[in-house]
């Protein structure tokens, strides 16, 4: 109720008619008055020359003492029109029209306004000459007819009034409306930005000037808060990326120190190893060279020696992890011929009944790389694309090209620089890998398969030599779907510039 | 409206007046005792009040009237003037303008009109008859209006 009564068009209306409830009534009270007065005066006006006259004839046109010519003289006063008393008065001598009854002679009571001893007659006399002596006329005029119109006069009056009042309602209900109408739409719009939505624009077609202006203003204000408000928030997104970035890079800085610590201590270990297994192969091969053939401890030497190659092969591996760069690296114009080498003895490897897809582009670009490590590389994730197809079959893809990488792509991996690389994929149908397994496959000795079966090795040397080879690996892995591997060898400026010293 | 108002105050005090006056009340109009008029016909009473020049030999009548008896000025404008109070004023005003007339001199008090009725000896008034009779200074011309 207290909302209904506040509304502008609420406000208006009561004001109208508070106003109206005010002056109204002075209104018409005051043109009540002014009816009255007209009416009265020239009531008043008529009645007194009217019998002025009559007098002033009864006077001059005869003798007064002709009382039949008197009395018809009245009657004819009264039969021409309103007055309704005409007397004749001389000292005792009295005459009446004949057309009165004899009270109602007595009935006069001289009246100086209209109105006046509420009789609805009004009475004057008129003095004339009747000889030497004073006489007298007495007219009686009936009020009745005037104090009708007067009557009609106020209900008309009124009537002006009251439609006047509902007109002034009707119009202050429109005006109050077409006002209030740009403000509610306003408010709506206001209500809208405030629910969340920034974008809706408050746009109110009004002819009044002082709410163009406002919605101009809150429009503007609008504007400004939006450009703060979308600035703020792209603050925040790009903080929230920079930070998950940082967090990313963070992870994958701790990941290479560990896997740097490991190889560090991994090759200490398989240097020290070697250093031991040097030694054994040495004086046993020597001890195999002064036994006859048929000796009964050959063939035990024999395994010693096997036994001895195998851990020297392992040691080597080990080393390959922790071997730090530019070790037997060199420019190789084309990658394809070293990757074709590479897939062959995969391919012998590798049973026939599992499909292989190879595309091996030629000239992608040189590359600063050790070719045997490149061919260890292939065949490693090779072997470790069979071994995870051996549950549910399907085939290995096995793809070289030349791309470009992106600024957005080495942001998200921080070895990587934009710019052109090699691109070698290996990627196959198998088991795919869990987000566990991802953190941890880098790791050396880290393997899903059972013991025995593994060195755990496969993808640390992987890992080395990408790293040596300052590439960047890039594994997606989706449980039974597949994974697929792409390792980044930068393309090397060296060929390219002596390419250019050449032309 | 302000005659509105001032009629609703008037009509009770006229009624307090009139129930309080004599029944042989009496208007007359009046000259100077010294004067030379002796009678002077309604209609040219009439005229005289009305503004209009009324020649008595090489004279004209000379109006006077009193503006603070109410009663007596609604007897004048009923019996002699036959007009409302405001036609009477429009009239006045008109023959100003038309003919350069004076509108009668209208005096506040009973011994001020007297006074001029002396001084001007072809000046009229009208008045209580009681006041005429009990002033040797005035003489009355003829009876206005009788109270019945």
């Amino acid at each position: 109720m207290a909302r209904a009564l506040n509304r502008i068009s609420s406000r208006m209306v009561l004001a109208v008619m508070l106003i109206h409830a005010v002056l109204l009534p002075l209104l018409a009270y005051g043109m009540l008055a002014v009816v009255r007065n007209v009416q009265e005066e020239i009531f008043i006006d008529h009645v007194r020359i009217y019998s002025r006259v009559f007098a002033d004839l009864l006077q001059s046109t005869g003798d007064l003492a002709d009382e039949k010519r008197i009395v018809e003289a009245l009657d004819n006063a009264i039969l021409g029109g309103r007055c309704v008393h005409a007397a004749f008065k001389q000292g005792d001598r009295r005459l009446l029209s004949s057309l009165m009854d004899a009270d109602e002679g007595e009935k006069f009571s001289e009246d100086f306004s209209f109105g006046e001893h509420g009789d609805n007659v009004y009475y004057l006399s008129v003095p004339l000459l009747a000889g030497n002596s004073m006489a007298v006329l007495e007219f009686g005029f009936d009020e009745e007819p005037t104090l009708l119109e007067m009557d009609s006069a106020r209900s008309t009056i009124l009537s002006i009034v009251l439609i006047y009042l509902l007109v002034s309602i009707v119009l202050v209900v429109f005006l109050s409306t077409v006002l209030s109408r740009p403000l509610q739409r306003l408010r709506q719009d206001s209500h809208k930005i405030a629910s969340g939505d920034y974008t809706r624009k408050m746009s109110v077609d009004s002819n009044i000037v002082e709410i163009n202006e406002l919605t101009k203003d809150l429009e503007h204000m609008r504007s400004t808060l939006v450009g703060i408000n979308e600035r703020l928030e792209g603050e925040i997104a790009s903080r929230e990326e920079a930070e998950a970035e940082r967090r990313k890079a963070e992870i994958h800085l701790r990941h290479m120190h560990r896997l740097q610590s490991i190889g560090t201590l991994a090759g200490g270990v398989a240097h020290e190893f070697n250093n031991v297994l040097l030694p054994l192969l040495l004086y046993t091969d020597l001890a195999l060279e002064d036994l006859p053939p048929y000796s009964p401890v050959r063939p035990n030497l024999e395994r010693v020696m096997k036994l001895a190659n195998r851990a020297k092969g392992l040691s080597e591996q080990i080393l390959t992890f922790g071997r730090p760069a530019g070790e037997d690296m060199h420019l190789v114009e084309d990658m394809a011929p070293v990757l074709d080498e590479a897939v062959s003895m995969v391919r012998a490897l590798i049973p026939a009944n599992i499909d292989m897809q190879i595309a091996i582009k030629r000239s992608v670009g040189p590359v600063l790389c050790n070719p045997n490590e490149v061919q260890q590389l292939v065949v490693n994730l090779c072997s470790n694309a069979y071994r995870s197809l051996l549950q549910g079959g399907g085939g290995i893809r096995i793809s070289l090209r030349a791309c470009t990488v992106t600024e957005e792509f080495a942001a998200e991996h921080p070895r990587l620089k934009a710019g052109d690389y090699v691109c070698l994929t290996v990627a196959d149908d198998g088991e795919g890998m869990d987000a566990e397994t991802m953190e941890r496959m880098f790791d050396p000795f880290f393997s899903t398969r059972e013991v025995g079966q593994g060195t755990g090795l496969g993808l640390s040397v992987v890992h080395g030599i990408v790293t040596k080879h300052n590439g960047e690996i890039v594994v997606s892995s989706e449980v039974g779907v597949g994974t697929t591997v792409d390792v980044f060898f930068p393309q090397s400026d060296v060929g390219s510039e002596e390419g250019a010293e050449n032309d | 409206m302000r005659a509105t108002v001032t009629k609703f105050l008037l009509v009770p005090v006229l009624m307090l007046f009139l129930t309080v006056s004599r029944a042989d009340d009496a208007v007359v109009l009046v000259t100077g005792s010294e004067g030379p008029l002796s009678d002077i016909s309604s209609l040219d009473t009439r005229k005289a009040y009305l503004g209009i020049a009324v020649p008595v030999g090489d004279n004209t009548l000379r109006p006077f009237r009193r503006g603070k008896d109410e009663r007596l000025n609604l007897i004048f404008l009923q019996s002699v003037i036959a007009m409302s109070r405001r036609s009477y004023e429009r009239r006045l005003l008109s023959m100003m303008l038309k003919f350069g007339t004076p509108r009668p001199v209208e005096v506040d008090s009973h011994e001020e009109l007297v006074e001029r009725l002396s001084k001007n000896r072809y000046g009229i008034a009208y008045m209580w008859k009681a006041d005429a009779d009990a002033d040797a200074r005035v003489k009355i011309i003829r009876v206005l209006w009788q109270e019945r």
